[in-house]
């Protein structure tokens, strides 16, 4: 299983870090990736993510792929989630993240796989509690106290 | 600090909602999970169809989007 995760080009450690290769400031680049894209079958899922992935770099956005149990740093999950560093590091204090400590050294590194999945949590859990507010409204039962 | 895990749901969380929304931001912030019970939703659906007129069916609307995703205590 691999994650997809585009990162906008503007900034960013992990992207330098992990894709300084493929920098689509580089015309070259951009234009290799723009006729890779309209050569892709996309009558699949697999095409198409692809295709959307080139397509990104094709538009001069960095984009990094990670497998999925790759391990990232904490200011790496923090870019990923779009969180600031400092709500990695609760997370992480409260252990709703996982990490390990690389050996002999302070430094953390947390799977892929959890930063994904705390991501998702996120997600539903505002989409659930959108829910619950459009329910209370409907109810007539906002603003009444 | 300790850390809270979870916070039970009480029928007056629910409504008047202020609390609740403030409960519901926490909780997509990870500060805790929150629980409830049937009987607490079922004892607020009955309060809420007595005391604020509404229909049961409009009460059940709410404890539905409840159930729907988050945990039972």
């Amino acid at each position: 299983m691999v994650a997809v995760i585009a990162v906008s080009a503007h900034d960013g450690d992990m992207t330098q870090n992990l894709a300084a290769t493929l920098d689509p400031v580089d015309p070259g680049v951009r234009a290799a990736a723009s006729r890779l894209a309209t050569s892709i079958d996309d009558s699949s899922e697999v095409g198409r993510v692809v295709r959307s992935l080139l397509n990104d770099v094709a538009h001069g956005e960095r984009v990094v792929v990670l497998r999925i149990d790759d391990e990232v740093s904490p200011a790496e999950a923090a870019k990923m989630l779009g969180v600031t560093r400092q709500f990695v590091d609760r997370l992480l204090a409260d252990e709703v993240l996982a990490c390990r400590r690389l050996p002999g050294s302070r430094h953390r590194r947390i799977r892929v796989q959890d930063v994904v999945a705390v991501g998702a949590e996120r997600d539903a859990r505002r989409a659930g509690h959108d829910a619950l507010r459009a329910a209370i409204e409907n109810a007539g039962l906002l603003d009444e106290a | 600090m300790a850390k809270i895990d979870k916070v039970l749901i009480d029928t007056s969380e629910l409504f008047p909602f202020t609390i609740m929304d403030l409960l519901l931001t926490l909780a997509e912030q990870f500060v805790f999970t929150w629980v409830w019970t049937d009987e607490l939703l079922d004892e607020w659906e009955r309060a809420i169809v007595e005391t604020k007129h509404r229909t049961p069916e409009s009460a059940k609307s709410v404890t539905n989007a409840v159930r729907a995703y988050s945990n039972p205590g």
